[in-house]
């Protein structure tokens, strides 16, 4: 799976999961702030990129993800230390 | 103490479940007769949605309980942190006895998501998804 397609598939999960507007998603977007996240809100986003990605997150994980950018780096870096794993 | 008593922390009058059916990691069926002393009737006799939201949240406490006697622990303590998605089509009335069923459908961190069922008669009466704040030991 290739960066874009994985940015596109969040932007979409993301969009229905949150009904956020997609132009208010942009890689330097605040992503708590954006999607209006309260601590449970983060539940259902680890649930989200559990199922649409297989891999189980940490609450630690969560540390350094401020923006979509990060968001869309740490799916992929994990989607590809998954692979390596495997 | 009923043998429900050994599984959830609930005490009377606030018991919303009388028999543990089903249990495993995964998934539990209670039944409740719906008992005319009942905190959640209605004023024409009827157990409201509080009472039927309350069934679904100690039937996922019995699962919980019993797996924790299954495998020789002390049962966690569970507070229901959001309840999304309650759809009430019907309320049971006095003397009519409901099925429960709860499925755990993710534990993410801290929190244990469950999707529960009424029914009265294979009749979907409510539904709702909870999540619940296990505090950690």
């Amino acid at each position: 799976m290739d960066k874009a397609t994985i940015i596109e598939k969040i932007n979409g999960f993301l969009v229905e999961e949150f009904e956020v507007d997609i132009e208010k998603v942009t890689p330097d977007a605040n992503l708590r702030e954006t999607l209006e996240l309260d601590s449970l809100d983060y539940i259902d986003l680890v649930v989200v990129i559990e199922s649409n990605f297989g891999f189980k997150v940490k609450p630690e994980d969560f540390v350094s993800i401020v923006t979509f950018q990060n968001f869309y780096d740490y799916v992929a870096n994990r989607i590809a230390s998954e692979k390596v794993a495997s | 103490m009923t043998a429900i008593e050994n599984l959830i922390p609930q005490r009377a009058p606030m018991i919303m479940i009388d028999d543990l059916v089903v249990a495993s990691a995964d998934k539990a069926v209670t039944k409740y007769r719906v008992k005319k002393n009942n905190v959640f009737l209605t004023d024409n006799g009827y157990f409201n949605e509080s009472g039927l939201v309350e069934n679904i949240a100690q039937t996922a406490a019995a699962q919980a309980g019993y797996m924790a006697h299954v495998n020789g622990i002390s049962p966690a303590v569970g507070f229901i942190a959001a309840i999304n998605a309650l759809e009430v089509y019907d309320l049971p009335c006095v003397n009519s006895t409901v099925e429960t069923t709860v499925t755990v459908t993710n534990r993410v961190f801290d929190v244990v998501i469950i999707e529960g069922t009424v029914e009265q008669n294979e009749k979907l009466l409510c539904r709702c998804k909870m999540k619940i704040f296990i505090k950690p030991g």
